[in-house]
């Protein structure tokens, strides 16, 4: 049994050492003496200071929206028709950053509106991002609550209903405990993605200094241009050292929102208090009704963005520059989950007791595991070029392969993380259970994982789509032999080239692919439901 | 599962085996910003390729992605890409580091032995963005050399909108208002004056739409307000040029009074300002509400090229208000790790050639060649005459030594407080000067 155990650490532990390798060039750059210069920088600190206070404040919002509206859905069934288009809720996500803010682009950029947070203050343009976030990330999060909350044991909540369990105590009780390590997960990806957020706020408010609007990926990358002109060494360990300190900060306040969650969670919980204890009226109608109507308004909310901004310029498909990177993104995406999955379990079987939850004692394992998702872009950037310079672009097939390598390490914090937080559902008592009856490690994985959990690989596999589709860096980085759908988007809103309807062909492209997620996510859905009444 | 496994391997060999088919012909590759000169030089690619059996790679890319390609692929000696295109601000960074051939060192190698069309070569262009210090270790301001031939001579020059300002009731009312026939400004006093004139809340029109944004746009465009009023920001005779101790003039008194002028338009501008660029100015002027701006040359053809082969003709453009033009452009540098550095010169000198230039121009291109603007094909682009006049007079403004990128991070940050009020002029270029004069220092060590 040690041996098997020891096994899976040693596999998870060489996956992680090998995501972590990435980072090396990084490590040995990094100068302690220079830290000095940054901190009589006039912007750094400030600056700093601004991208933690809004990356904390972003997940917590992000997070309680998701979770409310998840509450207010509550009474719609997973399987009926409103139930079944929520799953367009997940589209934001696939669309990625430049998309959305295009789309935000096309459908308010002559309004006075836009006008009036574009010349107000920080507060106004970090508003209106946390407002674009609630649209990328929180109807997502809203979706990943509800399917979470529809899986609660019918047993608890019909117990609930007969000893008359009041909505407080519903939420302290079965809801707030049973949706805690998905809070905690989606409150960790919520944070680094405000955190690095560099592409939408940068494009739509032209961030600077001098607006007093810019964040740290800007800094980083401004300074990292500015010393570029000296020369790419001095750049380069200018930019290593300030994302030194900044990644120490970025751990430090996830690790302050893991624990702030965390003991907020379980006050919560713990409290044996009842605010109110009345029965429930009998409002299970207007509850459903509620339901129905903000599942619907959500969907619409979802949707609209996409039809406004059809109307707003002449465009033509362009699928012959994008068929190629389609193709490499669906390669890319099937190896990333795949390995996520074979990570998920063996860290999952390797670790039985500490990765039963999120919890105090997991927590390092999940900070080591986020340590690059920490890692500013720009660093990830230059030595991304540090490493094809020793490994040499000789050939195509190479760069095609270590392109995929790539992504498989880049995406492996979040595929990695959601697959773990999803395996937590297979209980030690399982495992051991499996163990004692001397099950082969092929019958274990078989039916305690890949048969459970078929639906959440898929909505993994979506999820890793667009994050291969929409990743900036290493996208960017092979741009010349992989065509980028983010750079390609660049290209054609900013700078020389910009050309609106050419973008818009690009945009049309992810468009398609978004909706093709929902799809197919509705039709596994429908799949499961005909299943299920098969077997009734 | 295994069986998906198979075919999943199989995908990746097949993807594999296609890809290593990469056949070793004479090729060069060329990386540059996606623009109007990139996208001329692909229009001619295939006459190239058939007349040299050279084939063309171009990698056009955002600004920010080819800035940062081209210098990572020179400092990790990956020789990836045979000619950059890269602007001024470049050139001392390539140089400095040894990264590219010099000029001669690329003729020494070549079979040509006239070079004709380097005298038809702007010199003032030339010497700004292709000359750099003989022994960069040494600088001698009087001891330069040439390094690369320009592969565009940009400017800025004013666009107004030609409906408006052809209007018989607006010049009448112009009359009427001033006391003189409405004409297109060629002094600051009567661009301001114009730009009031048209700033028609009821038509819902504005007089002009500044670039205000981060990225250069704003400090570019300002710079040409202080070329107006004679000033300059430091104290030196080309962009390349300067050290450490190189005086900081920007608060002087032409400093001062060129950001009095730049704000005092601020209630004719059209725009966000701050995020204003110069894709958003453009797309704001072709909206037929704005009288004038003041525009890049190398985004002038997107402003008059409709996409479809048609040119907008409500636009027309003359020399920026004032006695003078800036220069900017950038060059063509060859690695020096190109296995193609022969193949690669031969490309720079067929695209020099007056009959390309003018081919090219008619695709965009601010060519750096003299004769090719009097083509009569080239001088049915509206701009070409604007832009031979302006490039004809046109005189170091910019920066462009190491500290060209902090300069311009510095001006634009105090440049937009001042606009939004939130410092005032003269105190908020004191900072600046200070701010510059403390951080340029080390970047020259």
């Amino acid at each position: 049994m040690n041996l098997s155990k020891n096994l899976w650490r040693i596999l998870t532990i060489g996956l992680l050492c090998v995501t972590l390798l990435v980072l090396f060039p990084f490590v040995m750059g990094i100068n302690l003496s220079g830290f000095s210069d940054l901190l009589s920088s006039v912007s750094f600190l400030p600056t700093l200071q601004t991208t933690l206070v809004n990356a904390f404040i972003s997940a917590v919002i992000l997070v309680v929206f998701g979770f409310t509206g998840a509450l207010l859905l509550l009474k719609v069934p997973s399987f009926s028709f409103i139930g079944k288009n929520l799953g367009l809720l997940i589209i934001p996500i696939t669309l990625g950053n430049i998309s959305i803010a295009f789309i935000c682009k096309l459908i308010w950029g002559d309004s006075s509106f836009f006008s009036g947070i574009a010349q107000g203050g920080q507060f106004n343009k970090l508003g209106f991002l946390l407002l674009l976030e609630l649209y990328q990330f929180g109807l997502l999060f809203v979706y990943l609550f509800w399917t979470q909350l529809q899986n609660i044991n019918a047993d608890r909540l019909n117990f609930a209903i007969a000893t008359k369990f009041s909505f407080y105590q519903k939420l302290k009780d079965i809801y707030l405990p049973h949706i805690r390590n998905l809070w905690l997960l989606l409150a960790a990806i919520a944070f680094v993605f405000a955190f690095y957020e560099e592409s939408k706020i940068a494009y739509l408010f032209k961030v600077s200094q001098g607006t007093n609007s810019e964040l740290i990926t800007n800094w980083l990358t401004r300074n990292y241009q500015t010393n570029l002109l000296v020369n790419p060494d001095f750049a380069r360990n200018q930019v290593f050292d300030a994302s030194a300190f900044v990644l120490v900060a970025a751990i430090a306040g996830l690790i302050l929102l893991f624990l702030v969650l965390y003991y907020f969670i379980k006050k919560i919980t713990a409290v044996k208090l009842y605010l109110t204890n009345r029965p429930p009226s009998n409002g299970s109608f207007s509850l459903k009704k509620t339901g129905w109507l903000f599942g619907l308004l959500l969907c619409i909310v979802t949707i609209l963005p996409l039809i406004l901004s059809l109307t707003k310029v002449n465009f033509s498909l362009n699928f012959s520059q994008l068929g190629f990177p389609l193709m490499m993104t669906f390669i890319a995406t099937l190896a990333s989950s795949a390995t996520a999955i074979f990570f998920g379990i063996a860290s999952r079987l390797g670790w039985k007791q500490t990765l039963s939850s999120f919890s105090q004692k997991s927590l390092p394992f999940f900070v080591l595991l986020f340590v690059l998702l920490l890692v500013p872009p720009i660093v990830i950037l230059i030595t991304g070029y540090k490493w094809m310079s020793l490994v040499g672009y000789s050939s195509q097939s190479i760069i095609y392969t270590i392109w995929i390598i790539g992504h498989i390490l880049l995406t492996l914090p979040v595929l990695g993380s959601f697959v773990l937080f999803n395996h937590f559902r297979v209980s030690n008592n399982e495992i051991d259970y499996l163990q004692v009856y001397k099950l082969s490690k092929t019958e274990t994985i078989r039916f305690s994982f890949f048969k459970r959990f078929r639906a959440e690989y898929l909505l993994l596999f979506i999820m890793g789509y667009s994050f291969i589709w929409n990743e900036a860096v290493l996208n960017s980085l092979f741009s010349d032999y992989i065509p980028s759908f983010v750079s390609g988007m660049k290209m054609l809103i900013t700078g020389r080239g910009a050309d609106y309807d050419k973008a818009f062909g690009y945009l049309l492209v992810s468009f398609i692919v978004a909706l093709l997620s929902a799809v197919i996510w509705r039709y596994i859905i429908e799949k499961a439901q005909k299943q299920l009444n098969t077997e009734v | 599962m295994y069986k998906h496994l198979n075919s999943i391997i199989a995908t990746i060999s097949i993807i594999g085996l296609l890809a290593s088919c990469n056949n070793k012909e004479n090729k060069i590759t060329i990386i540059g910003e996606n623009s109007s000169s990139i996208q001329s030089m692909q229009a001619l690619q295939p006459e190239y390729e058939k007349s040299s059996g050279v084939k063309l790679d171009f990698k056009p890319n955002s600004f920010e992605d080819a800035f940062n390609k081209s210098n990572q692929d020179f400092a990790n000696k990956t020789g990836l890409y045979d000619i950059v295109l890269q602007y001024n601000f470049s050139l001392s960074s390539f140089v400095r580091n040894n990264y590219v051939y010099k000029l001669d060192e690329l003729k020494k190698e070549s079979s040509n032995t006239t070079y004709d069309f380097e005298s038809d070569i702007f010199p003032n262009v030339w010497k700004e963005v292709g000359y750099y210090y003989k022994n960069p270790a040494t600088p001698n301001d009087n001891e330069s050399e040439v390094i690369s031939y320009p592969f565009a001579a940009n400017t800025m020059m004013l666009v107004y909108n030609q409906d408006l300002f052809n209007d018989p009731e607006q010049k009448k009312n112009f009359l009427t208002k001033y006391g003189r026939e409405l004409t297109v400004p060629a002094d600051m006093q009567s661009f301001k004056q114009v730009a009031e004139f048209f700033t028609q809340p009821d038509k819902g029109l504005k007089g002009v739409c500044l670039q205000g944004s981060t990225g250069g746009w704003l400090y570019y465009e300002w710079c040409s307000f202080l070329q107006g009023f004679d000033g300059k920001v430091l104290e030196k005779n080309q962009g390349w040029q300067g050290n450490a101790n190189t005086p900081v003039l920007l608060a002087n008194e032409k400093g001062i009074a060129a950001t009095e002028y730049y704000k005092s338009l601020k209630p004719f501008n059209a725009g966000n300002f701050v995020t204003t660029d110069g894709v958003e100015q453009r797309n704001i002027i072709k909206k037929g509400n704005v009288a004038m701006g003041i525009i890049w040359s190398d985004y002038s053809w997107g402003l008059i090229d409709d996409g479809n082969g048609k040119i907008d003709k409500r636009f027309a453009f003359a020399p920026t208000p004032g006695n003078k033009s800036m220069i900017a452009g950038g060059s063509y540098f060859v690695n020096k790790q190109s296995k193609h550095s022969k193949e690669a010169f031969q490309y720079m000198t067929y695209l020099l050639k007056k009959e390309t230039q003018v081919q090219m121009i008619q695709k965009g291109l601010c060519a750096p060649t003299k004769s090719a603007y009097d083509a009569p094909e080239a001088q049915k682009v509206p701009y070409v005459p604007a832009l031979k006049t302006s490039l004809l007079r046109a005189e170091y403004m910019l920066e462009a030594g190491p500290d060209a990128d902090l300069i311009n991070n510095v001006i634009t940050t105090y440049i937009q407080k001042i606009w939004n009020n939130e410092i005032g002029v003269q105190e908020g270029l004191n900072a600046a000067k200070a701010q510059i004069e403390k951080e340029r220092k080390p970047l020259f060590q």
